[in-house]
Parts: C-alpha cells; structure tokens; sequence
C-alpha cells in the first residue's frame, strides 16, 4: 500500500473519530483506519490533532479516548455550508463525491456493484 | 482564401465540441481534462478573435471610421475579403460573445473569491483541511482555497467502511490538489466564447471526476475498490437520502461510465489522437494569425488609396470624401492598384 502524506493520514484519523458514535482509544483507531500502520505512527497523528485543538481526550481506563472537538468545528463547518450554499457559488464548489442520481437506474448501479465486489475478492 | 482562415476557428468550435469528448471519453481523464480545457480554450480564443477580424472590415467600411484611420472606405471594401453582410453578422456575434465572456469571467473569478475567503475564515477551526458537517444528510464535496476544504457529512462518515472513506478523502484531496476548479472555468470560459464548445463542460466535469476517482485508486492500491466505494455511495444516497431530487439525464449515466471506467483496465489514448488534436489547434491557430496579417495589408492598401490620391491636386479631405462616397469604383483601376485585389 502507498505511503500516506502526514496531512492524509490527519484526515483520516479525524475521519475515524468523527464516524464512531463514542470516543475512541488509539488502538481502536489503528483497527479502524488500516491495521497495517505502526501504532507508534497513529499515536503521533493523535497527539497532533490534540495539539491542533481539533480532538479531545478522555482517560478510558489506562489509556485514553478520543472524540473529535464538536462545538467549535461544527459551527465554523455549518456556516460554511450554508454560505456556499447560496446558488451563484455553487458553481465553484467541486462536485459532490457521487452527483445527483435517477432511481431508473438502480438496476445497473446494483449491477456494476455486484462486479467490483467480484472483482475486489478476486484481487484478494 | 481568407475568408476560408477566418471561418476556419468557427469548424474547429464545432468539431471540437462535438467530436473531442467522445475521442477522449475513456482516455486517461488527467490528459482528457488538459487536451478539453487548453484546447477548449485555445479554439474558443481563434474563434474570438476571428470574430474580430471579420467584425472590424465591417468597421473598417463605415466612412467616418475610414476617415479616422486615414483610409479608403471604398478601397477597404473592395480588397475585404468578407462581404458587408457576413462581416456585420460577425461583428453582432462578437458583442454577445464579449458580454457572456465577460459575464462568466466575472461570475467564476467572484464565486471562487468566495470560497477562497471561506476557506480563509475556516483556517483555525479546520488545520487538517477536513471540515466535517453534524447533519443527517450525506454530502461531500471540496471547496477550493489555500488550501481548500473537505466537506463531509458525519452521517456519511459513519455509514462507510475504512475502504470507502479512504476512497471519499483520497478523490476530494484529489480534486484539491490540482486545482480542478480551474479547469471548470476554463471550461465555462471556452463555451462563452463559442457556443458550440458548450459539450465540453460536461466533458470536463467527467473528466475531473475521473481523475480524482484515478487519484484515489493509485493512493489505495485498488482500481475496483473505488468503483465498490462509488456504487455504495450511490446505493446510500438512492435509499439514505430522504428525497434525491430527479436529475438531468445522463447524470446517472456518468456514474455508471465513472465505476465501468475503474472496472476496465487503465485507461489509454492513442498517441496519434493527442497528435491530430494539436495539430488542428496549431494549424487554426496560425491560420487565423495569417488572416489578421491579411487583413492589416487590406487596411494598409486602402490607407496608401488615400495618399495616392492626396498626392493629387485635391486637398486631403476632399480627396478622401471623392474616395469613399462619390467614386467608390474609381479605386481599384487607377494606378494606385491594391495589391490583392480580387484574390
């Protein structure tokens, strides 16, 4: 597998804990993000973030947690999104990761699903 | 002969916009996003300015213009290439297409000032780049700045798997880092200059979809994988999302051409492609660099009609008026003959 920028794997890590419903202890971001990587590196990248202010950390037993900072990013992200909302500056904004879909064609979406996954076990 | 280069960038327009996609539809997209907006931009430019020329012999006729430049009304219209009619035609042409080129400069250059600004103003609460949504819907997409943004929803996030949400950050980071917003607009720019381009924003938008969805594959390790993180995606959104709205047709289409693209061996395009497309745009190029060369000898022969006749007994002001009112069929005869004539 490529070796990720310092800046990808932050996203990344952020991502993880942003998706968990609860904070998360650095092992159970390692098993969420790619049990490949050393721990020693996922480790770094937290303690990044915390000193970015981005995450917050909890004493979980002998470890900690940690959960993403919500109050502060999200106030900041939902201005945002409602400021780009406005049409004239739609056009700017790159296009959403899978545009806007018809439900004709689901058929065929299921389809080409069906292989990739196909394709991805044979790959295994 | 130049009126034929004059029309020539007007061909390329409408041949570049209606064959050009679909030559480079499976290419490899970072290639196909160059060749459609540089090409694009490069036909839409001779097409512009060939839309000058032939708007300026109509200027070039109307007596007080003539008067002004010291030349021969008369004199121009007789070694014009174009006809009045054609000429006045073009020149209608050439104002919409200033207004609308204008128009969506100004539109495209603001609109990314904007998010540039936003961009800005989230430099403290977003270090990573990743600005994440609480909401229930699922979005992504990416916000041009220095440096740009990764919009995504929580309820997105929490639905994918590791894979996907790899795949998700890899294609917007894509999309950031090399500048796809740029490429929109040269698209958009290209299409105000010539309607006929219009096809190739579309073209582009695929394009640069394709390239970060290529982006994401070579960070991955998987092609197959991305395709699998797309079709969820999809799949999330058609049964997720409380009401997608209808789309356009071929919306969908282009989902389905992203997923069989990155199911299907890397994508290539012959050499002799890319070779053919340059060589129309170098061979346009020059042809329309050859009919302003044209028309300038036009005006500079009209100009000489005038001093060929000042250097008469008639004073310079009346010479010009007998020039381009009274006798406009004396020009051509007499020993002041404008080379070119009739060609």
């Amino acid at each position: 597998m490529a070796r990720r920028a310092a800046g990808t794997l932050e996203r990344e890590v952020l991502a993880v804990l942003w998706a968990a419903d609860r904070p998360l202890t650095a092992v159970e971001v390692q098993a969420e993000l790619d049990p490949d990587l050393a721990y020693t590196t996922v480790m770094t990248i937290l303690t990044r973030l915390l000193r970015k202010g981005v995450v917050t950390r909890e004493r979980d037993g002998r470890s900690y947690a940690f959960s993403p900072l919500i109050e502060d990013e999200t106030l900041a992200a939902n201005q945002m999104h409602a400021l780009l909302r406005a049409r004239r500056d739609r056009r700017a904004v790159l296009a959403q990761f899978v545009g806007r879909l018809d439900t004709d064609d689901e058929h065929l979406l299921a389809e080409l699903l069906n292989e990739a996954q196909s394709v991805d076990e044979d790959n295994r | 002969m130049t009126l034929l280069a004059l029309l020539l960038p007007l061909g390329l327009c409408a041949v570049y916009g209606a064959l050009v996609p679909r030559l480079l539809r499976h290419g490899p997209p970072a290639l196909a996003a160059r060749l459609l907006t540089l090409g694009g931009l490069a036909a839409g430019v001779c097409s512009f300015v060939s839309l000058g020329l032939l708007g300026f012999a109509f200027i070039a006729q109307l007596p007080d213009i003539a008067q002004r430049g010291h030349w021969s009304a008369a004199a121009f219209r007789a070694a014009s290439p174009v006809g009045r009619s054609v000429a006045f035609v073009a020149l209608a042409a050439l104002g919409v297409v200033t207004l609308a080129a204008v128009w969506v400069i100004a539109r495209r250059v603001w609109a990314v000032h904007r998010t540039y600004r936003a961009c800005r103003r989230m430099a403290d609460s977003s270090p990573t780049g990743l600005v994440v949504l609480d909401e229930d819907r699922l979005v992504a997409y990416a916000v041009p700045g220095r440096p740009g943004r990764i919009v995504v929803s929580r309820d997105l996030l929490a639905r994918l798997d590791r894979t996907e949400r790899r795949v998700l950050l890899a294609h917007e980071q894509a999309h950031l880092d090399n500048n796809h917003h740029w490429y929109q607009a040269g698209a958009a720019i290209a299409a105000a200059l010539n309607p006929l381009l219009t096809p190739l924003v579309p073209a582009v938008e695929l394009a640069l979809e394709r390239w970060a969805d290529e982006a994401a594959a070579t960070q991955i390790g998987s092609r197959s994988r991305v395709a699998r993180a797309l079709g969820r995606v999809a799949m999330l959104r058609l049964h997720v999302e409380p009401a997608v709205p209808p789309a356009a047709f071929g919306i969908t289409s282009q989902l389905a051409l992203r997923m069989r693209a990155m199911l299907d061996p890397p994508p290539r395009v012959p050499r002799i492609v890319v070779g053919a497309l340059v060589a129309s745009l170098l061979v346009t190029a020059a042809a329309t660099a050859g009919a302003g060369a044209r028309m300038e000898v036009v005006t500079d022969a009209a100009r000489s009609a005038v001093s060929c006749h000042t250097s008469g007994a008639l004073p310079a002001k009346a010479s010009l008026h007998n020039g381009a009112q009274a006798n406009p069929d004396a020009m051509g005869r007499g020993p002041c003959r404008i080379p070119g004539h009739g060609s």
